[in-house]
């Protein structure tokens, strides 16, 4: 009995996870959420804040504030809805102390997964076409990253490329991606 | 074929906290990409990680955070005395009849104690030997200063270099050997029976997997069973007994593990004493016997050290001869016995295996 309820919340999405909690608050649906998202709020605040104790404290009070946000706010996507408060919590408090001129966000984080559905209808070819119409440096470092599994250090000595290029050519490739697949996918359902 | 992988871009896999642990501990390559991959998922998942970074992946800054939001993680309170006292009870059933194992059967006296157990048994911390305290000639020595230690994770990567070196050069016919100078050898060649065994690599280190020679191989020790009660639940009822040392049998692969781990972490005494341990049971065992010499040499006891490479190499298996010959020759040199070490040194440089190259810059 006592254990059969801990699995259910485990096997949950966080978005059944959000809507169980509106119906009855029991702080066991919070701490399933931190187990799954606590190290993500204090990296993301210790990348903002730069500062562990700052860090610690923000991600504390993010935590102490979910239920009453989880209770009055509709949220689509958790994860994002997450990113974008503990984002927006951070800059609000580099703006207190005068850091930041950063407008807060208001806006949900684009999604960059394609949906499961869609991903299924994707060939290979497609895929490898659409591969090699990115842009020399991203075709590169997708191609090493996805198919030779290199981590981003060793990809940063082979092409040469600052570790930060390396990232965002990844992540801006895997973007590009997804927007011409897109592109694709529509073309053909429009035929 | 690998194009399976493109899959990969838009699949959408949690970054957990395990996760980030694993990225600062690892070096492999192929551990990083895949975590790295991961979070690729989303901005939330990258900014995560570059924080991480600025607190080099050690998740356990949130100790703090995880007793207020995952008290135990995710188990009530309740649960953890309930689970912890049918632990404790077991583990000390268990010990309790593997005294006597005559008297009952040890699935009465469970729950006989299950009632007191909570009060006066929460954890139970087992103490290696080693753990507390270290023999008195060992405890006396002194390390060597850094620059003059040979460190695990320079042994280890000798084992992968002699491994690439074998397959690269296949070992020269007999017929073709060099005839070795008739130097005369300060001691008979001693013609072995001696072959390469299983290996097996813990800690990066390489070790033979005895699990494979000896029937049911185990190391006598003994241990001392720390079991406490928590200040808070302390009460006028409960009783600390005192510890007492206990003889056991420990499996040999999880006991050299502990100790290749306390070797691989620096600390020379102590392994040297493990080792040791291993010898009094197994006086032959090549893992053994090599280790402590290392720990040996990083302990500037340089003449017990050779003592314990030619052990290593008298031994049944040869997997370490080559490391165990240079590092005799290196034991030589530190003690200016030169003429000892030139021998040695040459003997290596005739031969053609990895430290060849080596041994004659020493001879230069």
């Amino acid at each position: 009995m006592l254990f059969r309820k801990r699995i259910t919340y485990h096997q949950l999405s966080d978005e059944e996870l959000v809507s169980l909690y509106r119906d009855k608050s029991s702080s066991d649906i919070v701490g399933e959420i931190y187990k799954r998202y606590g190290h993500l709020v204090m990296g993301t605040c210790m990348k903002y804040l730069k500062n562990q104790a700052d860090a610690e404290d923000m991600t504390m009070n993010i935590f102490e504030k979910l239920p009453n946000k989880l209770k009055n706010h509709s949220i689509e996507r958790f994860k994002s809805w997450l990113y974008m408060v503990t984002k927006n919590e951070c800059l609000m408090l580099l703006r207190k102390k005068g850091h930041a001129s950063t407008e807060i966000t208001k806006e949900l984080e684009a999604k960059d997964e394609l949906h499961l559905a869609e991903a299924k209808e994707i060939k290979y070819e497609m895929l490898e076409e659409a591969i090699q119409e990115l842009k020399e440096e991203q075709r590169k470092c997708i191609e090493l990253f996805y198919i030779e599994s290199k981590s981003y250090q060793e990809i940063t000595t082979l092409l040469k490329l600052d570790i930060k290029k390396v990232k965002s050519a990844i992540q801006n490739g895997k973007r590009n991606l997804k927007l011409t697949l897109e592109k694709r996918n529509e073309f053909k359902s429009a035929i | 074929m690998s194009l399976n992988r493109l899959y990969n871009i838009f699949k959408s896999e949690p970054l957990e906290r395990s996760d980030v642990e694993a990225y600062g501990r690892s070096e492999d390559p192929s551990v990083k990409n895949s975590i790295e991959q991961k979070a690729m998922d989303d901005s939330f998942d990258q900014d995560a990680m570059d924080g991480w970074e600025e607190l080099s992946y050690d998740t356990s800054v949130m100790s703090n955070l995880d007793s207020k939001f995952a008290p135990s993680k995710g188990i009530s309170p309740y649960k953890l005395i309930g689970g912890t006292a049918i632990v404790a009870t077991t583990i000390v059933a268990v010990i309790y009849f593997s005294d006597r194992p005559k008297e009952s059967t040890p699935v009465v006296a469970t729950t006989e104690t299950k009632e007191e157990a909570p009060v006066t048994k929460m954890n139970v911390i087992v103490l290696d030997e080693s753990d507390v305290s270290l023999p008195e000639p060992i405890e006396q020595m002194k390390q060597a200063p850094k620059e003059e230690q040979v460190e695990a994770k320079q042994i280890s990567k000798e084992f992968q270099d002699i491994v690439t070196f074998r397959t690269e050069t296949p070992p020269v016919p007999i017929q073709e050997l060099p005839v070795v100078n008739p130097i005369p050898v300060p001691k008979p060649e001693i013609v072995r029976d001696h072959k390469e065994a299983k290996e097996i690599y813990l800690h990066s280190m390489k070790l033979v997997d005895y699990r494979k020679y000896r029937e049911k191989p185990q190391v006598k020790t003994k241990q001392l069973l720390l079991t406490g009660t928590p200040a808070d639940k302390e009460g006028e009822y409960s009783e600390d007994e005192d510890p007492v040392w206990r003889e056991v049998d420990v499996p040999y692969i999880d006991f050299i593990d502990k100790s290749v781990k306390v070797f691989e972490r620096g600390n020379y005494k102590k392994a040297l004493s493990r080792f040791e341990t291993i010898l009094e049971t197994y006086p032959d065992d090549v893992n053994a016997n090599f280790y402590a010499g290392i720990c040996l040499f990083n302990l500037r006891e340089y003449p017990k050290a050779i003592e314990y490479f030619e052990n290593c190499m008298d031994g049944k298996f040869s997997n370490f001869d080559e490391e165990a010959l240079w590092m005799t020759a290196e034991s030589y040199d530190k003690l200016k016995q030169k003429s000892k070490a030139q021998t040695i040194y040459q003997t290596i440089a005739d031969g053609n295996g990895f430290y060849a190259s080596q041994a004659k810059e020493k001879l230069k």
